[in-house]
């Protein structure tokens, strides 16, 4: 176990907003902006990259004293990689609609760097349980965070939400918001929200 | 030496592990996938004819379309031939796969994309089967497959999706110039 104590609270409010994968980190951003043109892929994205975020934790965290420091990144890529691949797989098999929809990303999940950073920065210095916890967190933080930047772009960019149309007949949909500038636009806002709000609250603890 | 050698098995092993872990899923998803992916292309078929679908293996399609031109179905029914399904890839920003439907007069029945990742809400306005723009096909020929307009910003697409389906009529007049039918 790791000097410093785990606290399960610390690894949640870590992952959904202190270190949010998305608007703190700034991990994922390639596949965060081509996926979040509908919460559809958004959700799916998100609890793909949750599920091999979990598993990798687990195995990179239990296979930590056998993988040597010198090879260590071309182990976490290749059981990284043999996650991702199931997750293809499954969705191909079970759920061919999302898999069609997130096309090439799911495969780049392999490169998405949350997952090689949380390998490195904690699976590969903590125990399984914490680990998972950790993969858990961070996949929960990056699945809300694409959920609210894909609800966002949907709804002004198509005028629906999980394919249901929401906004009024008159109400033209702004297609800037599906194209990759909206994309941008959207993050980056978010972006300055959660700084804003950070900013807030440690200036509220420091009077 | 012995230290780099001990890497290499071990890392090996990190591989070999993986790998029969995907073989195993793989052995489960498989046969799945490839249901799926023919059941998806027969419910397409048979939305653009009616009758039963035979593959024809043994038609060689011509080298200036077998880029394009991937399978040849053959619908029959009551034993007489009533049109031919063609599945073709084209390119439009992104691959396309898609299935043409042709009547034995080589007049087109409809156009189906099976599988396509143009860009949402540009191109993919071109993909839309009740869209404006796939609807255009029904009926036409390779005589009048230029009146078909394409979408105002996903040209690209527009332009793909038509030059598959000249692919697809230039190769049923050709089986049909065959058989003579």
């Amino acid at each position: 176990m790791a000097k410093d104590k785990f606290s399960v609270k610390k690894a949640f409010r870590d992952g959904l907003f202190d270190q949010n994968p998305i608007f703190v980190q700034l991990l994922g951003m390639c596949s965060t902006l081509a996926v979040s043109t509908s919460v559809f892929n958004g959700i799916g994205m998100g609890l793909s990259v949750t599920f091999v975020l979990i598993l990798s934790n687990l195995f990179i965290s239990m296979l930590r004293n056998l993988i040597p420091s010198k090879i260590r990144i071309a182990s976490y890529i290749v059981i990284i990689a043999g996650f991702v691949t199931v997750v293809d797989m499954v969705l191909q098999a079970f759920i061919p609609s999302l898999a069609e929809s997130l096309g090439l990303f799911i495969p780049l999940i392999v490169v998405n760097c949350i997952i090689l950073a949380r390998a490195e920065s904690f699976a590969s210095k903590h125990g399984p349980l914490p680990s998972m916890l950790d993969g858990l967190a961070m996949g929960i933080g990056f699945t809300v965070a694409l959920v609210i930047i894909s609800a966002i772009r949907e709804l002004l960019g198509s005028g629906t939400l999980l394919g249901f149309k929401i906004t009024p007949q008159s109400f033209s949909p702004a297609v800037l918001l599906i194209s990759p500038v909206g994309g941008f636009l959207v993050v980056g806002g978010l972006i300055a929200l959660v700084q804003w709000i950070k900013s807030k609250s440690r200036s509220k603890k420091e009077d | 030496m012995k230290k780099y050698l001990s890497l290499g098995v071990r890392l090996s092993l990190f591989v070999a592990a993986v790998v029969l872990m995907l073989s195993v899923v793989n052995l489960f998803t498989r046969d799945i996938i490839v249901e799926r992916q023919r059941i998806a292309g027969q419910v397409a078929r048979e939305a653009l004819l009616s009758g039963s679908f035979t593959e024809m293996t043994d038609f060689v399609i011509p080298e200036s379309e077998a880029k394009t031109v991937t399978a040849v179905y053959r619908a029959e029914q009551n034993g007489a031939v009533v049109g031919y399904c063609v599945d073709v890839t084209v390119k439009g920003y992104n691959e396309i796969t898609m299935i043409v439907g042709v009547n034995t007069d080589l007049t087109i029945t409809g156009v189906k994309i099976l599988k396509q990742t143009e860009t949402p809400g540009i191109g993919s306005k071109a993909m839309d089967e009740n869209g404006a723009f796939l609807p255009q096909f029904k009926g036409l020929s390779s005589r009048n497959l230029d009146s078909v307009t394409a979408i105002s910003g996903a040209t690209v697409s527009s332009v793909g999706v038509q030059s598959g389906v000249r692919s697809a009529l230039n190769v049923c007049s050709l089986i049909l110039e065959g058989k003579g039918e």
